[in-house]
This record gives C-alpha cells, structure tokens and sequence, in this order.
C-alpha cells in the first residue's frame, strides 16, 4: 500500500464475541471507507449493539482483528449527561483530554446545527438531544462515527433532523456506521446496507 | 452550593465565638506553673461541684472551694475538666485530669488502683422516704424487700447489698437528684444516699422526709495517679493544713456541713460562717430564671450547631469515598470499605464515644514510647506523648463524622448504583478514565439522587450528637440537663432542650430543602428518565 493511499478508517475481520453462553457474532469482517454511511439492519437479538460495542472498545471480543481510526459511539436515546448542559456535554471529554474545548465544542454543535449551548438535556427535544449526542462524539473528532438506533424514540421530524445531520457528517469525511431496525430509516440513509443474521454480516 | 456557605458562615463564626467565650473556671493568670485540672462533674453534682442555678455558666459547690484553695495554696491555676461522673477515674488515667475530688468515697478496691488523700469530710449513710411514710421507717430493716433508689456506682449500693438486698430492688440512677424524684414520684419507696447528698436534695423537698440517724460511716478523699505521688504528697499536705488552721471547717461550714464526725476526722471548726444560701437545694422558678439560662442554653445549642456543622460534611466526603471504595475493582480497598462500615455501623456510636475519648491517650503514649527520636521530635510540638490526648469536643465531632461516614457510605452507594449504567457506556466511549467518569459523571449524579437520604441523616446527627455529652461536652442537652439538675426542674429544662432540638431539625430541614431545590434548578426533574435518555 502506498502512502498515498490512506487506510480505511475502519476494518474489522473476523470478529467473535459471545454474550454469555451465546455466540452472538462469528467472525463479521466490515470495511468502511471515508464519507460511506453504512447501515446494519438486523432483529433484536441478532447482535448490532453487540458489534458497536465492540468496535467501541466497550466490551471485550473473543477473537478479531478491529483497526479503528478514531471511533465515536453514540449510544441508544444519546444517553447526555443529564446534570450537564448542552455545552459542558459536548466540552467534557475535550477539555478532559486537554484540548482546547470551547472552539472544538462550539464546531460540533453548530455542525448539528445546535444553538441553545446552556439549555440542559431535558428541555430539549428528541431529535436535538440525539444531534447533540451526535455532536458530542463529533467534538473529539473521529473518522469512525457508531450510531446505536439514532431514531428509536423519534417523531418523523425529528427522524428527518437526525438524517440531515448524518449526510452533513459524510461531506465532512467521516465514515458513519448505523444500527437499526428503522427500515424506511435505514433506506434513506444508507450508501450501503448490511444485515446481521446469524452471526454473520451480509450485503443486503 | 455557595449559597448553603454563606447561609453557615456567620452561623460557624458564632460557635467558634461560643466556645472560646466558654468560661474557664477559676483563674489566677499571673500563675506560671501548669494549672491544676480537676476532675468533677458538675451535672447534677450539687453540693461538691454543680452549676449555679442563678448563672449556669458558672461552677459552684463545696468541692470547688476546697479545690480552689488547694490549687491557691500550691502556687496553681484551677482547671476543670468535665466529665461524666462515672468516666472521671478514666479522665483521671488517661491524663485529661490530675485530680478528682467529686464525692469518691474512699473503698478498698479503689485504694488498690489509685491513690487517695488524706480524707477531706466524713458522711453516714441516710434514708429519705416520702413524708406520708416518715413514721413507719427509721433504719435499712424497716425497707426489707421494698425498692431502694441510689446513685450508680456509689458506696450506698454496697451498704444496701450487704444489707442483703437483692440487685432488683437496687435501683440505680446516673445522677444525686433523680432517686429523690423516684421517691417522690412513687417508683421507688425509699433513697438511700450519703448525708450529705440527701440533706441538699431531700431537705428543701416538703413531699419527702429524711428519717433515722446516717449509719455506715465513710470519708470521701481526693484522687490522683498512683504514679504521681508528688501531687498526691502535695495535696496531703496542703489538706492537712487547711484541717489544721480552720479553713476546711470554714468552707464546710458555709455551706452547711459541719458537724461533730468532720472534727474526728481532725478537721478545725475554724471560725464561725454564715451558710451560705445556696446550700440548700430549693425548687426555683422558670420564669424567673429565663433571662440567666438562656445565654447558657444558647452556648449549649451553639456546641450542637457547631458539631453538627462539622460532622456532617466530613461524614458525607468521607462516606462517598467509602461508597466508591466498596464499588472499586480492587478487592482488598471493597473489602476495607465494607470491614469499615459493617463494623461501626455494628457497634453502638456511645461505646464508639467512650472507646476513643479514653483509648487514644494511652494509645498515643505507646506510640510515642515505641517511636523512634526523630517520631517522638516531630510529636513534639503536637504535645509529645500526649499527642492523642485531644480534646472531648474534637474527639466527639470526630466521633459523630466517622460513625456517620459508615451510614453516608451506604446512602451513596445507593445513589452511585442508581445512575444508569449507559452512563458509565457515555463515558467510556468518550474516552474518559474510570477517575474521570466518578468524578465528573457519576458522582454528580449520585450525589443528587442520595441527597434526600443525606439530608434526613443530617436530621438525626443533630438529635445524635447529644451523645456526646458523655464525655462532658457541654451540648445542648448537656447544659439543660445540668441546669435542670442545679435547679430541680429537670422535667421543664427537657421540654427547652427538645424544642431548641426541634427549631434545629427544621432548620437542618429548610437547609438541605434550600440544596436540593439549588440542585434540581440544573435540570434534575426527572434525574433518572434523563439519564438513561428517555424523553417521551
């Protein structure tokens, strides 16, 4: 590979993790390139959050290879800091890291299109807490952004304002990776779709 | 927060004004040598050492002339240390006191461990029924196998045993006056009690009468260390001589004490004193005492706020360390968490009390002897061998903060693990540390959800904290209780303490209202539907 070319943001090959006794994936391989927006579709149970978690470094896998460039993971309902503002959500892990916070926090918000940087969590709605949560990865600026059902507890308009944000994050470079069972969802999305069945990852 | 500070500022700046306005008792600053501190308790202790019921700041009694002039005659400053009467052998040992003189009657099992003076007065033993029974009783055979009410730990509990009076018709009391109210009250049929105590407290009370003459003789003498013998030697000598030249007889005298068994003992009459009005226990007032015990009852409750103000908040930093010590990885720091809370919330906060206030003198000494030169050098300024020997304030606000610590430790593991675990997930996937995310996303959270909980044991440790008067910390109960005493309306000064108890508990109530009021403005209405991201 020559250095022009530079790698894929994520590439994971034969990844295994079991969730207690069950094998829960055996052996994904997944490559996904700058600005794709891939969608895994699959049941419940089949094992998406599982994958996530995985690639986040959230759960131990039992065998795989996982090369991540910067992995954001934004999980089910956002799950914001509830006792932070929208500001101090998105800053936190900057300014943690020692980076300077406020610029990287205002650029993320504004890249949701978020303006209300003192409200906190709860005075906002669905789909504005789900972009700040999109926002609060963004602030740390992966290449690799994980989406856990980003439209699961959202009204069509608010589902329309998630959609936005994702297309807006592709033009940006960012390799996004989707898991739902939000089929229209998942049709508008997607630059490509995937199905987890079995254990296994599939073309749709 | 800051708000709650600034509430709490000028409240601590008035306790710390309190205490240091805390009278000492007696003083001749001119004096160079260290002052001469005497063990007594002046609760209930009327008429060796008890609170003047016109001025209860003040410390007044036969014990302390005789100590006064003990202390004067040996070049010294007086000091009193307070302490429960039961406790004083045990200030006296620990080294928080040189001497006790409080009415030790002189026993062989007590000459075995300590060392007594040259005795100071000579009492009988005396029987106070109530009036309606003064003809049918004049010795101990009249009272064979009725109820007979004394002071715990006095020689009266001998005498009665000896008689042959079983244990279940001894009834015990803390204090001199409550086996005179028993009688009264009818719960006992007689108290028995030296002379001396029973013609304070029976005499002035027209419902009992005192009958027969006082039988089993015994002398009451000062106590000090057996291993100092150069302060024992000095007190002999300087009794002696106040038995030689009158002055004993006089101080006797003035306060109604004197009779022929006290010159056996070798004690000059002296020249003839008036008596003294307030040696005779006579029931006053209320009302006409408001405006001299409110400044002592505001002192009390200033003691209360004070131990409070500093318990609480240790216990509540302590407890969340503990709280994140039991839910730590590590199996040896959840181990000590756990060992530590199960065992002081397994013991009960008075033993915890007592066990500290006279287990860390001696336990700072060993230290001390077994510490190497530049150890016992550091110690030094601290007070050398009696580094540990802190005072009972201090030990009882330390007390109450680790006891509490154990409790707080339990209300924040409950609000630890109620923060959704998506957001220890948040955290992680953002990259924090385990640190990280304690601190900046659980904890906060936590803390909001156990702050009810805290706030209603900041309720009890208010109540609680009267615990420590055990160790002769002058709280709110302890001054009402030693007014009560000193002024034989014990039942009214309870119903005073309870109410300033109850302004209190409401104001701690109104507080930590005020806190979680501030806290919720944040957005934490609905603190666990947020949390885990629920918004329908």
């Amino acid at each position: 590979m020559s250095a022009a070319v530079a790698a894929r943001p994520l590439e994971v090959r034969g990844l295994r993790a079991r969730r207690g006794a069950h094998e829960v994936l055996r052996g994904v391989d997944l490559a996904v390139d700058a600005g794709e927006r891939v969608v895994v579709l699959g049941a419940n149970g089949s094992g998406k959050t599982t994958l996530l978690r995985a690639i986040a470094g959230l759960d131990a896998v039992e065998a795989g290879e996982i090369r991540a460039d910067g992995v954001g993971l934004v999980l089910q309902q956002g799950a914001l800091f509830p006792h932070l503002s929208v500001f101090e959500n998105v800053a936190l892990a900057v300014r943690l890291k020692g980076r300077p916070h406020d610029s990287a926090a205002r650029a993320a918000l504004a890249a949701v299109g978020i303006d209300r940087l003192d409200a906190m969590p709860h005075e906002l709605s669905g789909g504005q807490q789900q972009r700040v949560a999109i926002a609060r990865a963004l602030a740390l600026e992966p290449r690799v952004l994980l989406l856990d059902e980003p439209t699961s507890a959202l009204d069509p308009d608010a589902t329309r304002e998630v959609e936005r944000t994702l297309a807006g994050l592709s033009e940006r470079g960012i390799a996004v990776v989707i898991v739902t069972h939000d089929l229209p969802f998942a049709v508008r999305t997607a630059t490509r779709t995937l199905r987890l069945r079995d254990g296994l990852l599939a073309a749709e | 927060m800051r708000g709650a500070l600034r509430l709490l500022a000028p409240l601590a700046a008035w306790c710390a004004a309190c205490l240091l306005a805390v009278p000492s008792t007696h003083a001749a600053p001119q004096q160079p040598s260290p002052p001469l501190r005497w063990g007594a308790d002046p609760s209930g202790g009327a008429p060796f050492a008890f609170f003047d019921p016109d001025d209860p700041s003040r410390v007044i009694g036969f014990g302390v002339d005789i100590m006064e002039e003990v202390a004067r005659r040996l070049g010294r400053t007086l000091e009193l240390h307070r302490a429960d009467w039961l406790a004083l052998y045990d200030s006296l040992e620990a080294g928080r006191c040189d001497v006790l003189m409080n009415g030790f009657e002189v026993t062989e099992e007590r000459a075995a461990v300590a060392r007594f003076s040259v005795p100071y007065f000579a009492f009988g033993q005396q029987i106070v029924v109530r009036a309606g029974e003064a003809g049918a009783v004049r010795t101990l055979g009249d009272l064979a196998g009725r109820r007979v009410a004394v002071l715990n730990g006095s020689a009266s509990v001998d005498v009665l045993r000896e008689a042959g009076f079983d244990d279940a018709r001894i009834l015990q009391y803390d204090d001199s006056l409550a086996p005179y109210t028993e009688v009264a009250l009818g719960r006992a049929d007689a108290a028995l009690a030296e002379s001396i105590i029973a013609a304070y407290y029976a005499g002035a009370d027209a419902r009992l009468a005192i009958v027969g003459e006082p039988f089993a003789p015994g002398t009451y003498a000062a106590v000090t260390r057996a291993a100092d013998a150069e302060l024992g030697a000095d007190i002999d000598r300087t009794l002696r001589a106040m038995q030689a030249d009158g002055a004993l007889g006089e101080i006797l005298q003035r306060w109604g004490l004197w009779d022929d068994a006290q010159r056996a003992l070798g004690t000059e009459r002296g020249a003839p004193q008036e008596t003294l009005a307030k040696a005779r226990g006579e029931p006053s007032g209320m009302s006409s005492a408001a405006a001299a015990i409110a400044p002592a009852i505001a002192k009390g409750a200033g003691i209360t706020v004070l131990l409070t103000i500093v318990a609480m908040p240790l216990a509540t930093v302590a407890g969340l360390f503990l709280a994140i010590a039991r839910l730590s990885p590590r199996a040896w720091l959840r181990r000590a968490a756990v060992a530590y809370i199960t065992v002081v919330r397994g013991t009960p906060l008075l033993v915890q009390v007592f066990l500290a206030y006279f287990s860390l003198p001696p336990l700072g000494q060993w230290i001390y002897a077994v510490s190497p030169q530049f150890l016992q050098a550091a110690l030094d300024p601290l007070g050398g061998a009696a580094f540990l020997t802190l005072p009972p304030l201090f030990v009882g606000a330390m007390c109450l903060a680790a006891n509490y610590a154990a409790y707080e430790a339990e209300v924040h593991r409950a609000g630890l693990e109620a923060v959704p675990a998506v957001q220890w997930d948040a955290a992680r996937a953002l990259g924090l540390s385990r640190a990280q995310t304690l601190r900046h996303v659980v904890v906060p959270q936590g803390v909001r959800i156990a702050l009810p909980a805290i706030v209603n044991d900041l309720n009890s440790l208010i109540k609680d904290s009267c615990l420590v008067s055990v160790i002769g910390v002058t709280d709110l109960l302890g001054v009402c209780l030693g007014i009560g005493k000193a002024r034989f309306t014990v039942p009214e000064m309870l119903v005073i303490a309870a109410a300033v108890y109850l302004a209190l508990s409401v104001a701690g109530d109104l507080l930590g209202a005020r806190l979680e009021r501030r806290l919720r403005a944040r957005g934490f209405g609905t603190l666990e539907a947020h949390a885990r991201g629920a918004h329908a």
